[in-house]
């Protein structure tokens, strides 16, 4: 970490909130959902699991594995950065991989009106997940092979 | 050393696990793929549970389960053939791919099994033993034998 340029800090830790905050955003969002509240999405789905068992797996998922990972990654960086950065390339996969999917089921099936918030919701993660990768792969000696 | 350090042929067991583990995984993949090229087919085959025919709760799964199908080939697919010659080519990438690849092999057995418990038991239990305990293994098996990807 201490060998990063400040433009590699700087750009890491944008990087980093962005995952943290949108990791809390669908922590607290997926609780809700397995709680039972049907809630709905920029795209005008409805995200309730009393309609559509499909959600709840998802909703399980994300509130304890892969938000929590996300998170303790974000921490991991700065306490462990071995751990960290390796528990992260999992998470900035995931990330793409979770957006991936919502976003062409979004485009395919509901039709969605082009707004911030459909942005934001659905694709946005896509390109933080593939900028982190993209940050990993430049800085990838300095972070992994020393 | 653990028995996952232990050199078995060209690689250490652990290493050896996540090759048989991200294989499996693209047995996953090639499914999804064909589910995409043809979906009553493969609900046929009984790859895929649910059809866009089958009324409103069955179409809105099978919407779902397409997004997923989609999401599988754009992403994990070639991550995991990156992730393959990685490790063949015992570089650091490998571990890194392989990790990103094994990761989401823990994640989606989790979400299908508690979506389709009690629908598609059977279903649930084959992911989690095919991919799901294979994966988290994997996991293990490459971060305790990171430092072979260092040569």
């Amino acid at each position: 970490m201490d060998e990063l340029s400040l433009l590699s800090r700087v750009s890491l830790y944008v990087l980093l909130a962005l995952i943290a905050i949108l990791a809390l955003i669908i922590w607290g969002w997926q609780i809700m959902v397995l709680r039972g509240r049907a809630i709905k999405n920029a795209d005008g789905s409805v995200d309730d699991w009393h309609e559509q068992k499909i959600v709840y797996g998802m909703a399980f998922a994300d509130v304890f594995v892969a938000c929590p990972a996300s998170v303790a990654g974000v921490v991991l960086v700065f306490l462990n950065p071995r751990w960290g950065f390796f528990l992260m390339a999992m998470v900035s996969f995931w990330f793409v991989w979770a957006n991936i999917m919502t976003t062409v089921t979004s485009l395919r099936f509901e039709k969605p009106k082009f707004t911030l918030a459909w942005f934001v919701a659905f694709p946005f993660g896509i390109f933080v997940g593939l900028a982190f990768i993209a940050w990993t792969l430049i800085h990838f000696d300095k972070i992994y092979l020393h | 050393m653990s028995i996952l350090n232990k050199s078995v042929g060209r690689f250490p067991l652990g290493v050896w696990i996540a090759v048989v583990a991200i294989l499996a995984l693209f047995l996953g993949w090639g499914m999804q793929a064909y589910s995409l090229l043809n979906w009553d087919r493969a609900v046929e085959l009984g790859l895929q549970n649910e059809r866009f025919s089958g009324g409103p709760a069955e179409g809105a799964w099978a919407k779902e389960s397409w997004g997923v199908a989609m999401a599988d080939v754009i992403w994990p697919l070639p991550i995991g053939i990156a992730a393959l010659v990685g490790i063949f080519r015992k570089r650091f990438y490998g571990l890194l791919t392989g990790s990103m690849e094994l990761g989401i092999g823990v994640y989606f057995p989790l979400v299908f099994a508690f979506q389709r418990w009690s629908t598609f038991r059977g279903t649930a239990i084959t992911a989690i033993c095919l991919w799901l305990v294979p994966s988290l293994l994997g996991i293990v098996g490459l971060w305790v034998n990171r430092d072979y990807f260092r040569k």
